[in-house]
């Protein structure tokens, strides 16, 4: 590709930062003046002084439970494309039996590692 | 059906018995959490064990399969794996490494409350993932195993999680470690996206390929694309290797991860880099337009990380930052032998031998360190605290003199011939410049390795009124010791089994 072919790219750049200003500085020249003050500049939070941390700890269980869901998520997801290739690949010759029992080995020996480690179990 | 037959050819190069020795080592990481799983009490014994004895049968089994059956060379997995003389060695070496950091392992993590068995097993499988870097030829292969070891290093930096300074460590060589990631990513992308491009006469779909890039190079070796891609890359693996000016991250990471960590990060993590370095920068990019370019920036970057290493550790006092800068002037010797290998073909060999000597000296210094360190974060880590080492344990002492006198490069030790190699692949290379701040840094470096050696030795310390105590080391562990010392001794000496094992 030529350099030149690139051009409306350049354009969609501009325009975003053409518009971008534009937006804040007409904001600022018809938007309505306020006088600014602590109360004003304040969190608003339906009007009620906010209260605690806004960063609050989760227990590891909700992170290792998402942890354990998306490893076995990948796993079905490896799964559908192979199972739409086994027939043509079985019919050519080409193994792919083996490797996949292997993967799903690792698996569950991962599966059992994980309930003797007691990560399934919510209430420990 | 030709998607079919691709698929046929590249199940049939699928050569799974060429790396048994990483599938072994893979399934040893995983037996190792059967292991804990199944008999949860004697895990604490049980399992560094295993993973010693394993890697060990690993190893010897990988040297006699060389005896018995040789080195096969050729592509396989369809050129993802490239296997040859220089790739067997390094997996030797990695081996090695990773045998000696699980025994460092087991040293450091003795009396600590600490998770163990988890340790083990990222070695191991950093291990693997190291051994197939080196085969590699593919970017893809290069960029997954570059990642396994990288993100297993974050989580073994940071392994003392209750102390501030070991998290802080781990969070520094995340930061930096992922822009670096990003650095090379982009240059394959760009290398990629050159090589891809249909207008240029021989553009390959395969331009992750190492071999069909280097064909597309030949013509292209100054297409801009391609040029910024390269010097992407290598700043990207230079940052691993941790060259100037991509050093910054070493002192303070090294100080605070595990020792055995340090040991890992500072020999085999640097190696992993350089194996890299070689396979990409003298036979990807060695092609003439590109050679232009590399060698007299590569010997730029050589040349400043010996000053820059040898200058900032000669006032250090804490014996892992010192280790540190020393490695980034190590890191130094070995690009220069990067960039002698360009001109001279055996200077890869020189590279190589140098990687065996700085792993065996290196481990002797951080055995030694492992065994005088506190189990509080920072304590026995300052040269103060080897003040009459020799004295206290006179088996330490003599194993430190052996391993940093090796470091300086005193003959007749195993570090004097690296460094003479190196020295004599600059000279035939006609690099003149790089051979005398090579020779100046060398003197350099006996002020400081001589400055500790006379703390450990003739103690007269700063603080002689301290009362230091004697440190006993049992037998069992004074054994890999008295071994790591022993080659460094006998390699200087008689280079015949690790020339035979290079296959010079």
């Amino acid at each position: 590709m030529e350099l030149v072919e690139y051009f409306p790219i350049l354009v969609q750049i501009l325009l975003a930062f053409v518009l971008a200003v534009v937006i804040l500085t007409v904001s600022q020249i018809f938007g309505q003046k306020i006088r600014r003050s602590l109360t004003k500049d304040s969190a608003y939070e339906c009007g009620i002084p906010s209260e605690g941390k806004s960063h609050t700890r989760f227990s590891v269980k909700f992170y290792v439970t998402a942890m354990l869901f998306i490893l076995f998520d990948i796993e079905v997801v490896f799964l559908y494309p192979w199972a739409l290739a086994f027939r043509d690949f079985l019919a050519a010759g080409i193994p792919i039996l083996l490797p996949v029992l292997f993967f799903i080995g690792v698996i569950v020996l991962g599966l059992f590692y994980e309930m003797k480690k007691g990560a399934l179990e919510w209430e420990k | 059906m030709d998607d079919l037959q691709y698929f046929k050819d590249a199940a049939a190069s699928n050569e799974w018995s060429l790396i048994w020795p990483e599938i072994s080592v893979g399934l040893l990481a995983l037996s190792l959490l059967v292991v804990e799983m199944l008999v949860p009490k004697m895990k604490n014994r049980l399992v560094p064990m295993i993973a010693m004895i394993g890697l060990s049968v690993i190893t010897v089994t990988l040297v006699l399969s060389w005896v018995g059956m040789g080195v096969s060379y050729g592509e396989s997995f369809a050129g993802l794996l490239f296997q040859s003389g220089f790739g067997e060695s390094m997996r030797l070496f990695f081996l090695l490494g990773g045998l000696f950091i699980c025994f460092l392992g087991y040293v450091t993590l003795q009396g600590r409350a600490i998770p163990r068995v988890e340790f083990f097993h990222i070695v191991l499988v950093v291990t693997a993932a190291l051994m197939l870097l080196a085969q590699s030829n593919h970017f893809v292969m290069i960029f997954i195993t570059l990642e396994t070891v990288t993100i297993g290093f974050y989580i073994l930096v940071s392994y003392f999680r209750n102390q501030p300074i070991s998290l802080e460590a781990g969070l520094k060589y995340l930061i930096l470690g992922g822009l670096s990631t990003g650095l090379l990513l982009f240059g394959i992308a760009l290398l990629y996206g050159a090589a891809g491009n249909p207008q240029l006469a021989g553009a390959t779909a395969e331009g992750l390929n190492l071999q069909a890039l280097r064909a597309f190079l030949l013509n292209h070796g100054d297409h801009t694309l391609a040029v910024a891609g390269m010097l992407l890359v290598l700043f990207g693996i230079a940052f691993k290797v941790a060259v100037f000016p991509f050093q910054i991250w070493v002192p303070d990471v090294y100080q605070g991860a595990p020792t055995a960590v340090t040991a890992f990060l500072g020999v085999c993590s640097k190696a992993a880099g350089f194996a890299l370095m070689i396979i990409l920068v003298t036979r990807t990019f060695n092609v003439e337009t590109m050679t232009s370019i590399t060698v007299p920036l590569l010997s730029l970057m050589a040349i400043f990380s010996l000053l820059y290493g040898n200058l900032t550790a000669l006032t250090q006092q804490n014996t892992k930052r010192l280790m540190g800068l020393s490695g980034i002037s190590h890191a130094g010797f070995l690009l220069a032998g990067v960039v002698a290998a360009v001109h001279v073909d055996w200077a890869v060999w020189a590279v190589v031998f140098y990687l065996f000597s700085y792993m065996f000296s290196s481990f002797a210094v951080f055995g030694v360190m492992a065994f005088v360190e506190g189990k509080n974060p920072g304590e026995g880590e300052e040269l103060i605290d080897y003040t009459g080492l020799y004295q206290r344990s006179p088996f330490l002492g003599t194993v430190l003199g052996i391993g940093l006198g090796s470091l300086a490069g005193i003959p007749p030790l195993v570090g004097f011939i690296g460094k003479a190699l190196v020295f004599i692949a600059l000279f035939q290379a006609g690099l003149y410049v790089l051979l005398l701040v090579g020779a100046l840094s060398v003197a350099i470096s006996i002020f400081y390795y001589f400055g500790w050696m006379r703390t450990a030795f003739f103690g007269d310390g700063p603080d002689t009124e301290k009362d230091y105590p004697a440190i006993e080391v049992p037998l069992p562990k004074r054994v890999p010791l008295a071994i790591i010392a022993g080659i460094t001794v006998f390699l200087g000496f008689i280079q015949v089994p690790l020339a035979a094992v290079l296959g010079l």
